[in-house]
């Protein structure tokens, strides 16, 4: 079952993944950073690492993700983007039924293909702040 | 594929989720992997994002050919989608769907080769460590 978030804890998570993007050091690609949260706390946090990793999959939600370990509880879980997904991230999100997704970027909405790929497959995508 | 399945072995021998995976560029093998959920407890290391791990960033996937012994989970998809990869080669279906047509609807050329070995594999593993298995994709057959 997926928690109901208030506007503060949602507003908080993208807070706390902006911050996250601002941690990204020696990416030749947009800073991204990502929060899972259960509605009440942060699981788990992430943010593009591919440079500094050597890791071409090390998107922010896949760091983040990758963070959180094993687990079984996806439906559960909101995974607040500081930016809108890419291919890699939202197919993850699709294949491990992460239940809720907020992104920080309202401008995303209208025009991505990918949160409509994520809406189209049963994920719930809400949009905050410009 | 016969290295795929080499890779996919020595996850089932490392007690991992065998799914192998290998990059081709020409004739020749420049990277391969397999799933290391058990072995590195990383749920985001399938088959073929090891794979794509292994052979580290490039700036193009021109000319790529990505094989992996089970249809790719959507996470794997995405990877296919997101690096430009235009072929993929799988070894079976039948363990698992996959998505298959979904990377074709997106101009992916993808082969089925329906290979015993790879299912045979994949099935042994799934009966017995179906708790595992189901972890690695979630629970989630069909997205």
């Amino acid at each position: 079952m997926l928690p109901a978030m208030t506007d503060k804890t949602i507003n908080d998570c993208i807070d706390a993944a902006i911050h996250q993007a601002g941690l990204c050091q020696a990416e030749d690609v947009p800073a991204a950073g990502a929060v899972l949260t259960d509605g009440a706390g942060i699981v788990a946090s992430g943010r593009t690492r591919r440079v500094e990793m050597n890791d071409p999959i090390r998107f922010a939600a896949m760091d983040c993700i990758s963070n959180a370990g094993r687990r079984n509880d996806q439906a559960e879980l909101t995974l607040c983007l500081s930016h809108e997904p890419n291919w890699l991230e939202a197919g993850t999100i699709v294949q491990f039924g992460i239940g809720r997704v907020v992104v920080g970027d309202r401008e995303a909405l209208a025009t991505s293909e990918t949160l409509g790929f994520l809406k189209a497959r049963q994920v719930s995508v809400e949009v905050v702040k410009d | 594929m016969a290295k795929a399945l080499e890779m996919a072995q020595k996850s089932y021998d490392e007690g991992g989720v065998p799914v192998g995976a290998v990059m081709v560029e020409g004739d020749e093998v420049i990277a391969a992997g397999h799933n290391r959920r058990v072995q590195h407890d990383d749920s985001v290391s399938h088959g073929e994002t090891d794979c794509l791990r292994q052979a580290g960033l490039r700036e193009s996937y021109d000319g790529i050919t990505l094989y992996t012994t089970l249809s790719p989970c959507m996470m794997c998809s995405g990877s296919v989608l997101q690096f430009g990869i235009r072929r993929v080669v799988i070894g079976e279906d039948e363990n698992f769907p996959g998505n298959a047509d979904f990377l074709r609807s997106r101009g992916v050329d993808v082969l089925i080769l329906n290979d015993e070995g790879c299912k045979s594999l994949m099935g042994r593993f799934i009966k017995e460590r179906p708790d595992i298995w189901f972890e690695d994709i979630a629970g989630r057959e069909e997205v």
